[in-house]
Formats: C-alpha cells, sequence, structure tokens
C-alpha cells in the first residue's frame, strides 16, 4: 500500500497540525517568552520565508505524481533518501513529543490515576488507524476541522472577551531580544514542518488550483501570533513563579477568569488540534520512511513509526527538557535537509526539474 | 456444479416442428405438475399455432383480442407465404399488438413468457413471437412510507419495473434519460434498470457501475438492497455509500445531477450511486421550500444528527470523567436525580438505549391496529414507571429521547442505523477514556468517513476534498445562486445552468 | 480476519484504558466554600462546605435544628497540602475542589509569611479553582464558611454567584477570582487585591457621613438579616501578604478608576445623589523634571438627576478629595492596585528594564493630578 497525499489537502493538513504545535512550542515549552510568544510566532514566518518560496517552485514543477519521488528522480537518489530518512526520524520524535503532551493533558484534565500507557496506546493506535487510512482521509479531515475551529474558538473568545488587556502586550519585547531571537528560531524550527506536506503531496492531474506553501506558512504564523497575543492579553507575565508545562496547561485551558465549565471548547480544540498534529506526523514519518525504502509497504511503515514513536514517548524522551533544547536545532536540520532536497534538482534541471518521464 | 435442469434445452433454439417445440416447453416448464403456464393451441391461417404464457402474469382479454382473435381473424395471402416466414408475416399482418418481436432463442422465450409476455410458436417456422401482454396485479402509486415531505412530490415508487422507470419518465421528460436493462443474479435473474442522463454521467463512473452490477456473481439477488451489498464500494463501513429512495423525484433530480439510478423489479425503491453524505443527511423538503425554511430546518436536522451521535457519549464522558465542566446547579441535580438509582450511569443509559431500539423495532413489526400500545408501553412503563422506580434518573431519559428525536431526523433509514451502532460505540468509548475517549473516536470517524468512496467518488467531496459546488451543504441559499451542476457530473455536460460567459 | 483485528484492537482499548478511574457524579463531594484558617501552631486549618445529594435535608438536622443541606467538614496540617489530604480524609467521599465557588482566607493566615506558599500551592493544585471568587475574612474563615447559608432560597453555588454579581454590580466589593489574584501576585505590574468579608457584628450606633460607604467595612454594616456574612470593601496585598484595607467607598472609587461601571450614592448636605462611574480617560504616566512621577487622569461620572439641579461643584470637590486621600492611602501602604503598572511599562522595551525601574518606589512618591467629570442626565 502507497501512503498518499493529494496535494489539494496538503493546506488544511498542514494548517491544523502545525497550528497547534507552534502554539504547543511557543506557550507550553517556552513559557519564558512570557507575552512576547507572538512576536516569536511572527519571525518564525520570516525565517521560513525561503522554505515556502522553495516548496512552492518544487510543488509547481511537478505536473503529476508525487513530488518527492519527482525530486529524488531528478536530484538523485544519493541526496534524497538520506534526507528523506533524517526527515523522517524528525516526524517521529515530533509524533513522540506531541502524543506524551496530549496524553499528559488528558491526566491532568481527567485521568490523574491512569497511566501512560493506558493513555498513549489508544491514541497511538488511533492515530496508525487513522495515518493507514491514507492521506485523503486525514486531509480531509483537517479540512473539515478547519471549518469547525473557528466556531469553537469565536465560542471561547466570546466567553473570555471581558478579560482582554491589550496593555499586558506590553514591554514589547517581553524577556528582551536575546531570550526572543533564541525562541524565534525554536519557533521557526517547528514552523519548518509546515512544509513537509508540500514534499509528501501528490499532484493531482487537473487539480484545482491551491494556495501554496509560502501562503499556508505565513497564515499559520499570524493565526498562531493571533491566538498568542490573545493569551498573552489575559493575564499579566507570570515572572515570579516555576513556569512548568501544567502551570502552563492550566493558564491556556481555565485561564482563570471564566468558569470550569468554558473549558469544554478549549478542551475539545486541545485535543482536537494534538491529535491532528500527532496523527500528521505519523503520517508524514510513514511516508518518509516508504520514500526511503520504496518497497515498504505503507501499513508496516505507519506501524514501525508508531511504535518507535510510542517507545521514545514512553522512555520519557520527549519531555520539556530534551524538547526545548532540541528545538533549537530544528530549524537548523529541517531547514538544511529540505534545502538540499529542494535545491538540488532546480540547480540541476531548472524548470523541469520534476516532469515525470515516461 | 450442478446445472439448472433442462439448462441443454435452455440453451438451444426454437426447430420449426411445432410439437417439437410445445414439448421442449412443456419439459422446461415442468408441465403437467407446473399448473400456470397456459398453452392454448389454435390454428388460423391454414396452419398450427400455440401461444404460451403465464396465467395472471399476461392479461387474459389480451391474448384473447390481439393475439387469439387477430390471427382468425385474417384470411388473405396466408397459404403464399412460405412456412419459415410465417412469424414476420404474423407480425406485420395480423397480431395487434404495439410491442411485439421474432425471437428463437429458449431461454429469452422462457424468460420473457415467465415476465408476463406471450410467446407464440409456430408450426413450420423456427421463430416465435414474443408479444407484450403484461397485466399483472401490481400495488398502484401511492404516497411514501419512510420519506415523508411537507411540501413536494407525495409519490413513491412501486413494486413494478416497468411503473418505476414510467415515473422517472414523467419527472425527467428527455431524450438523454437513458434506461439500460440488464439482469443480475446467475441462476434466478433479476430484471433492472439502469437509468442516466446521457451527456451528463460521467462515462467512467457508468463503465464503473456497469462493471460491478456485470461482475455480480450471486446466484440470486433480492431486490435493490441486496444488490447495494454487492456493489458497494466498502462493505465492512457503517455508513451506506449508495442513497435508496423511494421517491421519484429524489432520483429524478439526482439523475439530472449526473449521478446513476437503478431500478429493479420487485423494489419499491431507487438505488443511487455515487452519492456524497450530504445527499444521506439532505432531504427533498429543503430544496421545494424558500431557502430560509429550508435553511434552518436543515440546519436543525444537522443539529439533530450531532445530538444523535453525540450526547449520550457526551453524556457519560461529562459525568464519569470531568464533572467540572458541568455547572454546579446541573450537576448536584444529576447526581441528586442519581443518587437513589442503583446502577452506573453507562447501564443506566445502555439499558434506555435498548428500550428505545426495542419500542422503534417494536413498533416497525407490529400490526397497525395495535399501535398505540407500543406508544403505552413505551411512554408510560419505560418513561415514567422507571423514573418513579428510581430504576432511570430522568436526566438519562431526556438525553436518550433526544438522541432518538435526533436519529430520526435523518433522511435515510439505513444511515439512522448505522448512526445507531455509532453512538453505542461512541457510548463505550466515552466510558472508558471519558473526553479523550470521544475525541478519539470522532476523530477516527471523521477521517474513516473522509477515506470513503462511492462509486469511485469521494464520499465527503464536495467539503472534504474540495470541489467546486453550490451554496447547498450545511445551509441551502437561495436557489438562483445554485448555478453550478453537481461535482458528480460530467465536465463541460450539456446540461449546464448557467451559460458560460 | 478484518474482524479480529477490530476485536484485538478493541480488546487492547479495553485492557489498556483508565476506564477504573469513572467515578458516578453522586459518589463525589463538590465542595463549594473553601476557607483557611492560620492555626495557633502556624499550621493550616480548612474549612468546605459541600451540598449533601440525596434528599438528606428532610431527616437530619443541624444543631441548631435547622434541616441542614450542607456538610461541613475542618482538617489541620503544617501546610496546605497535608491540611488537604486531611479533609481528603475526614470527607467520606472523593472531595473535589473543581466546583469551588468561593475561596476565603483568614485576615491572620493572609497577614503571615505562610500566606505566599499557601496560594502557590493552590494555584499549582491539579484540580483547578481558578475561577473561585477570592476573599479574605476577617475573624475564622471556618467560621464564616459555616455561617454562610444560602442566599434567598437557592443552592449555594448559585446563590454565592448571584449575590457576587449585585455586590459587584453595586461596586462596593471587587470582582476578584483566585486567578485574577494570583496572576497579579506573579507579575511584576501592579498589585493584587481581594474582597474584603466578615461576620457582621452588631450594628454599629453612630450614623455615617456623607456616604453611606464612607467608613463601611464587612464587620461594622448597620443592618442585619438572617445571612451574616457580609461582603464590603478590599484587601491590599503587597509582595504576596495582605498589608491593608480600603472601606466600601475606596472600593467604590477603586472599581471606578478599574474602568467598571459602578453605581454608587452620595449624601451631600443630607440630599442624595445618585452617580454612576464611566471609567478613566486621558490617563498620561510621566516623568517630572525632579525624577518624580507625575501620574494624571480624569475619571468620569454621570449623575441622575434626582434633584432640579445637583451640585456638581460640590460633588465634584468631594469625588476629589476621596480620590485623593484613596491615592494617599495606597502611597502610604506601597501598594498599587489601580493597574497604572502596566500603562507605565508600556514605555519599556523589556521587563528586564521595566522592573529595573522600581515601579513600587516611584509609585509610592509619584504626584497625581485627578480631574473629575461629571454629566447630568435627566432620566
Amino acid at each position: 500500500m502507497k501512503l498518499q497525499l493529494p496535494l489539494s489537502l496538503a493546506r488544511p493538513l498542514a494548517f491544523s497540525a502545525v497550528t497547534t504545535r507552534l502554539l504547543m512550542g511557543i506557550f507550553l515549552d517556552l513559557p519564558w517568552l512570557y507575552n512576547a510568544g507572538w512576536i516569536a510566532a511572527l519571525g518564525a514566518i520570516l525565517l521560513c520565508v525561503p522554505l515556502g518560496l522553495l516548496a512552492d517552485r518544487a510543488a509547481r514543477a511537478c505536473r503529476g505524481g508525487g513530488i518527492a519521488e519527482a525530486l529524488e528522480k531528478r536530484g538523485g537518489r544519493a541526496v534524497a533518501r538520506p534526507v528523506f530518512a533524517l526527515l523522517s526520524l524528525v516526524c517521529i520524535y515530533e509524533t513522540a513529543v506531541t502524543s506524551r503532551v496530549l496524553s499528559n493533558t488528558v491526566r491532568h484534565v481527567a485521568l490523574a490515576e491512569a497511566s501512560a500507557i493506558s493513555l498513549l496506546l489508544p491514541l497511538l493506535l488511533a492515530a496508525m488507524l487513522c495515518a493507514c487510512l491514507g492521506g485523503q482521509a486525514i486531509g480531509g479531515a483537517a479540512r473539515i476541522w478547519v471549518r469547525v475551529m473557528p466556531v469553537l474558538m469565536l465560542i471561547v473568545l466570546l466567553l473570555q472577551f471581558r478579560s482582554f488587556r491589550p496593555a499586558w502586550l506590553t514591554p514589547l519585547l517581553g524577556p528582551g531580544a536575546n531570550v526572543l531571537a533564541s525562541g524565534t528560531v525554536s519557533a521557526s524550527g517547528w514552523l519548518s514542518m509546515a512544509a513537509l506536506p508540500w514534499l509528501c503531496a501528490d499532484r493531482e492531474e487537473n487539480g484545482a488550483k491551491q494556495r501554496g506553501a509560502l501562503s499556508t506558512l505565513v497564515t499559520i504564523g499570524i493565526f498562531s501570533a493571533a491566538v498568542l497575543a490573545l493569551l498573552a492579553m489575559m493575564a499579566p507575565p507570570s515572572v515570579r513563579t516555576d513556569l512548568t508545562r501544567t502551570y502552563q496547561l492550566d493558564k491556556l485551558l481555565a485561564n482563570g477568569r471564566v468558569t470550569q465549565t468554558a473549558q469544554l471548547p478549549l478542551i475539545l480544540l486541545w485535543y482536537n488540534g494534538l491529535l491532528f498534529n500527532v496523527t500528521a506526523d505519523l503520517f508524514f514519518a510513514a511516508k518518509l520512511l516508504q520514500l526511503t525504502f520504496p518497497r515498504l509497504d505503507g501499513r508496516l511503515a505507519v506501524l514501525l513509526g508508531g511504535a518507535v514513536s510510542g517507545a521514545v514517548a514512553m522512555l520519557g524522551w520527549a519531555e520539556q527538557r530534551m524538547v526545548v533544547s532540541y528545538a533549537r536545532w530544528l530549524f537548523a536540520v529541517v531547514g538544511t535537509l529540505m534545502l538540499a532536497l529542494f535545491a538540488a534538482p532546480l540547480r540541476k534541471g531548472g524548470k523541469r526539474a520534476c516532469v515525470h518521464t515516461k | 456444479m450442478a446445472e439448472m435442469p433442462h439448462a441443454d434445452l435452455l440453451r438451444g433454439e426454437l426447430t420449426g416442428a411445432l410439437q417439437k417445440d410445445v414439448e421442449t416447453f412443456k419439459t422446461i416448464f415442468g408441465l403437467p405438475e407446473n399448473a400456470d403456464i397456459v398453452f392454448r393451441p389454435f390454428e388460423a391461417g391454414g396452419f398450427s399455432l400455440c401461444a404460451v404464457y403465464t396465467e395472471g402474469m399476461a392479461k387474459d382479454d389480451k391474448v384473447a383480442d390481439f393475439i387469439l382473435r387477430a390471427c382468425h381473424a385474417f384470411d388473405a395471402g396466408a397459404e403464399r407465404v412460405d412456412a419459415d416466414m410465417r412469424a414476420e408475416f404474423l407480425l406485420k399482418s395480423a397480431v395487434c399488438i404495439p410491442q411485439a418481436r421474432l425471437e428463437n432463442r429458449v431461454q429469452e422465450l422462457v424468460m420473457q413468457i415467465l415476465g408476463g409476455m406471450t410467446a407464440l410458436l409456430i408450426d413450420g417456422c423456427a421463430d416465435g413471437l414474443l408479444m407484450e401482454t403484461r397485466g399483472f396485479e401490481k400495488r398502484n402509486v401511492q404516497r411514501t412510507v419512510s420519506e415523508s415531505v411537507v411540501v413536494g412530490s407525495q409519490e413513491g415508487f412501486v413494486e413494478s419495473l416497468r411503473t418505476n422507470i414510467t415515473l422517472m419518465r414523467r419527472y425527467v421528460q428527455s431524450p438523454a434519460l437513458i434506461s439500460e436493462m440488464t439482469t443480475v443474479g446467475k441462476s434466478v435473474p433479476l430484471r433492472i434498470a439502469i437509468l442516466y442522463m446521457k451527456g451528463v454521467a460521467r462515462e467512467e463512473t457508468l463503465a464503473e457501475m456497469r462493471k460491478r452490477v456485470k461482475c455480480v456473481t450471486a446466484a440470486v439477488v433480492h431486490g435493490l438492497g441486496q444488490l447495494e451489498q454487492l456493489i458497494e464500494d466498502r462493505p465492512f463501513s457503517l455508513t451506506p455509500q449508495m442513497l435508496l429512495t423511494e421517491r421519484p423525484d429524489r432520483a429524478a433530480s439526482c439523475v439530472q445531477d449526473g449521478q446513476i439510478v437503478i431500478l429493479a423489479d420487485g423494489a419499491p425503491y431507487a438505488l443511487i450511486a455515487p452519492v456524497t453524505l450530504f445527499h444521506l443527511l439532505h432531504s427533498s423538503d429543503d430544496t421545494f421550500m424558500r431557502w430560509q425554511y429550508g435553511s434552518f430546518l436543515r440546519f436543525i436536522r444537522m443539529l439533530g444528527v450531532l445530538f444523535s451521535l453525540l450526547l449520550p457519549g457526551a453524556y457519560i464522558a461529562l459525568t464519569l470523567y470531568h464533572p467540572h465542566l458541568i455547572p454546579m446547579a446541573l450537576l448536584t441535580s444529576i447526581a441528586e436525580t442519581r443518587a437513589q438509582v442503583p446502577f452506573t450511569a453507562l447501564t443506566e443509559i445502555l439499558l434506555m438505549e435498548f428500550s428505545f431500539y426495542l419500542i422503534n423495532e417494536a413498533s416497525t413489526r407490529i400490526p397497525s391496529q395495535m399501535g398505540s400500545v407500543i406508544g403505552i408501553v413505551g411512554g408510560l412503563i419505560l418513561g415514567q414507571a422507571a423514573v418513579s422506580a428510581s430504576i432511570i434518573s430522568p436526566i438519562v431519559i431526556i438525553v436518550v429521547a433526544l438522541t432518538g428525536l435526533g436519529n430520526f431526523v435523518i433522511p435515510d433509514y439505513g444511515f439512522t442505523v448505522g448512526m445507531t451502532i455509532l453512538r453505542i460505540a461512541i457510548i463505550l468509548v466515552s466510558a472508558l477514556l471519558g473526553l479523550y475517549g470521544l475525541t478519539l473516536a470522532v476523530f477516527a470517524l471523521l477521517c474513516h468517513l473522509c477515506s470513503l468512496r462511492s462509486l469511485g467518488a469521494p464520499f465527503m467531496a464536495p467539503v472534504a476534498p474540495f470541489r467546486p459546488h453550490n451554496p447547498d451543504i450545511l445551509l441551502r441559499l437561495p436557489i438562483w445562486m445554485q448555478k453550478r451542476l453537481l461535482f458528480l457530473a460530467k465536465k463541460d455536460s450539456w446540461m449546464r445552468k448557467e451559460t458560460r460567459k | 480476519m478484518r474482524s479480529y483485528k477490530i476485536a484485538i484492537l478493541a480488546l487492547l482499548c479495553v485492557l489498556l484504558s483508565g476506564c477504573t478511574q469513572a467515578r458516578q457524579v453522586e459518589s463525589i463531594a463538590f465542595a463549594v466554600i473553601l476557607g483557611a484558617d492560620l492555626t495557633e501552631d502556624e499550621g493550616i486549618e480548612l474549612t468546605v462546605q459541600i451540598p449533601k445529594v440525596g434528599g438528606a435535608s428532610e431527616s437530619e438536622e443541624s444543631s441548631s435544628g435547622e434541616p441542614s443541606d450542607y456538610l461541613i467538614a475542618s482538617a489541620r496540617g503544617a501546610t496546605f497540602t497535608d491540611a488537604l489530604m486531611a479533609l481528603e480524609i475526614t470527607v467520606p467521599r472523593d472531595l473535589t475542589l473543581t466546583q469551588i465557588k468561593l475561596l476565603v482566607v483568614s485576615e491572620a493566615l493572609a497577614r503571615h509569611e505562610k500566606f505566599f506558599n499557601f496560594a502557590e500551592s493552590l494555584a499549582k493544585l491539579d484540580q483547578s479553582c481558578a475561577s473561585a471568587y477570592f476573599a479574605v475574612c476577617r475573624g475564622n474563615a471556618g467560621e464564616f464558611v459555616r455561617e454562610q447559608k444560602p442566599v434567598i432560597g437557592m443552592r449555594v453555588s448559585l446563590g454565592i454567584l448571584a449575590m457576587f454579581e449585585h455586590h459587584k454590580t453595586r461596586g462596593y466589593i471587587v470582582g476578584t477570582s483566585f486567578a485574577d489574584f494570583y496572576y497579579r501576585g506573579v507579575s511584576v505590574f501592579s498589585d493584587p487585591v481581594a474582597i474584603l468579608c466578615a461576620t457582621a457584628q452588631e450594628a454599629p450606633e453612630a450614623l455615617r457621613g456623607r456616604d453611606a460607604l464612607d467608613g463601611l467595612t464587612p464587620e461594622n454594616v448597620p443592618a442585619s438579616s438572617e445571612n451574616e456574612n457580609e461582603y464590603v470593601g478590599t484587601a491590599l496585598f503587597r509582595d504576596g501578604l495582605m498589608v491593608g484595607t480600603l472601606d466600601g467607598l475606596e472600593t467604590s472609587l477603586l472599581n471606578a478608576i478599574h474602568g467598571s461601571t459602578v453605581f454608587f450614592n452620595y449624601s451631600l448636605d443630607g440630599m442624595p445623589v445618585s452617580l454612576q462611574s464611566h471609567g478613566m480617560t486621558d490617563l498620561r504616566i510621566e516623568n517630572m523634571e525632579d525624577e518624580r512621577l507625575r501620574i494624571a487622569f480624569d475619571l468620569r461620572f454621570n449623575v441622575i438627576a434626582d434633584l432640579k439641579a445637583p451640585p456638581l461643584e460640590s460633588i465634584r470637590t468631594t469625588l476629589r478629595e476621596d480620590l485623593a486621600q484613596l491615592l494617599a492611602k495606597c502611597q502610604s501602604l506601597g501598594v498599587e492596585p489601580f493597574g497604572f503598572a502596566a500603562r507605565a511599562a508600556s514605555r519599556f522595551p523589556s521587563l528586564a528594564q521595566w522592573q529595573a525601574y522600581d515601579w513600587p518606589q516611584r509609585f509610592s512618591e509619584a504626584e497625581f493630578d485627578v480631574d473629575v467629570q461629571i454629566t447630568v442626565t435627566d432620566t
């Protein structure tokens, strides 16, 4: 079975998965950005622009079939396959990180006594099941989710409307320019994952005209920045306390201003966002694994990806401390790999780089 | 593998020797044990003939007036006609039945005789005559049973294929409406008609449908319900991927949108494919009424569907795992009503759901004269008495009642049952993992729905994946905004709703 | 084969799920009020009020002979966590704090150095109760919790919310949730505040001055009713400890500066005047030549003309005097509860620079220029 993602569904999938990742990364894992997380998200857009342009160019040059296969054909196996393999590892780790956060959220919100495996396993099983259904399935679901999400967001905004204080967005640079710059680099690592769908997608014959990777990256960045700004306007920066993930999660879900009852739409938003994130990461991990080993069955690739991510999450290698250290290098790693992949055929064959030979 | 009795005879052709041919047919039809096949020998124009028809299926008056009397009445020139041209001569000069043709294949003659036509076997001629004399008893066109609408046509399909095709022709008066006749069922064939609009339905979809129908290897196909199961894309899915409707106006509308309609003998339904999820959720009323009313009712229906799928699961998840998400006033009233109930919330819900399905199933089977019994049993015993006896808490009755109402707003009955099964699954997952389980289940369901295809077309289109469409998905906006043909139709079809500028 | 796969998946889900954690709602004790006191040995005593479920009120009677719909439980411990654990042992159901509507701490605890740890533990509790109203109680919080009765035939949960909505609208309490209090407490902007409450003593003999709220605190409300718990005034905090209080009038003015629409009645020369605040405009925070801070703002009010010619100038003067007193009081206590800090911080690029600016010190030495604008409405 070959895993496929129609290019037309790359945008909603990227949006629903990466937006949550960016919010999670900045708000939960980098709480020391305080009220300036939104600036980090906007800064990440600037860093990711070249990546978006390259992804768009590769997708445009491809007239039909898999974009990655076409890039491999022209760029050469020697470059492409190791890149696919490394990106697959990144995706597997991202799956582990996100699934760990989701299972921890669940434990914090309701199932405090449940074991980690009892929370991770159903999640990974569901994610594997959905990834096995293919990109059409998760991309389609993401497209529907992108339409439901604003309704829930609107409810949240209306419920918390009176809590917003624009003054809390200042001082504008929050923890200072250096910390903010370091946060921006981490944020751009997470944002750069939004270019992956364009690498893993298949261009449909006579497909409708779609908005590309660059516009999606920008949209995700702006949307995340807006949400982070709203979060920052709800409470003054908590400078005098330990900013644990749990504390931040409480702040994110309840925010203290509204009653617990009003958490419901936020919990749904958070669970679903993370669920899309886990599934999309797992799908991309499996797809990239399949691109590395073309004879590998798609279902087996998903199973492998899921099993390894589960093991990483269970072994405690996806906790905040490690994630923060790794996030500093994520942009450099993903950016270099993508650059190597997208730029190689262009250097060799110009605009005809991705045209399939018959 | 054992062959059908007299298969060799069926594969043969008429010999021209009347006695022998009549004997062949009698053997095939199992005379004398089989009593309802009529063999009527007679002489006319100087040669022997035998009319063969099925009693009850063919109309006696027609056979008497337009075959027997007509043959007796003709005189001139019969002697001069060659023996092997007698059938053609009779067709042109004697019989007064508009639909008649020459036929010499025994199997075809047998099938048509069983279908109500009359075969005329002629001595000395290797061709027989097949004449349309069908006149069996059938139900008149009546009101629909399961797809009632307030505004719009009230006619429903009946069990006669001919009548159903006629109904379709009446609604779609266009020469482009093609009705291809074929059969399914290897041993006992069932006559079916594939209807589509030429130049509107996609060729590849049509070819796929023909292929699937041709590939049916079942010995017997009992109606469209079985045919649907044999040709659908994903038989293990809980959602139907084809639409069964008893409304000819709906079938006609689908045909004009480029979909394919299958009608079958004995089935008061039409099977429509390809369809999307939204076809299963839309009703004819939506289009017949003004757009504000249609949109509002459709919105209510969608909410009802969501309630039906999620409400019991959400109740279980919230009360068992997330009581902090329930407002305190409601929480205390739930707790107080539950304090005397001996069962867990899950047992309560499952018990009530089971009772509800039981009432539903019983009301379907019970004779109509006893219908009121169901109301008494359901309302009084299961509702009031269960609450008074503290077996069920009132809030659960409200949840199950709302769920049930939501379930029955779905116009497609098959989908209603599918939703019920899905709901139970969601209840169980919610009981295990709370909102987390509910979210996982809904997510998996959404992905599953997006992976489904109906005759090759994506089931969740035009939303996911996106296809250009009219504003007619969740809301039904004004009719003058509905300018596009459905995405399932052929591109650049002649049946465009707008002229391209 | 497929059905086997599905069955195995379902089985795995069942075996590995957290289904054992399901609790029926009637088996959970939802506390609606939590009180915290400082014990003699500097420990924490927690008191909770839990509604009884299942129609217990008809048969059981409390010591006073009245039907009791609530269970009151107390427990002590060296820290908040210890006390909570003891409380969980004493309550014969699973105790949950997620539905708490009111958190009350005694003044003794609020002024004690243990208070910040207490607040920190409460904020980081797994069961978030951050949306509860936060109040400081004169006297014993446990007694206060015991005395808190349903308000006018409602459940305490609903009654308290309705009561606070009412008090907030009248303006003599601040609508502070625990989250508001805690977030402000750990931030570097303005100082946190809490509602001030007490079980009322006997009504004082002396009549008040020009405003009924002037000098009004919860323990000396000149009224009596079945409900003896009163909520009037504000508790002021600095660096995690309570340092002072504001009376009813000062709280109303504080609310007016915060931008809330507050109704209050003045009594000028024996004439009643109905005022409605409309928020603050034109806030300017600037450094003067002598490096001192100058804070200027206009406060807008509306007078409902009960009289043909309301004494506007007199009202304005009175209001300005009252405001000046409030600001001076806060300056002397070194507390800035008005929310000026966030505005002042906007001039700084980073939090570090803002912290270096030493806002509390500068605020305590600041000069104020307050103007009061009053419009008259006929109807």
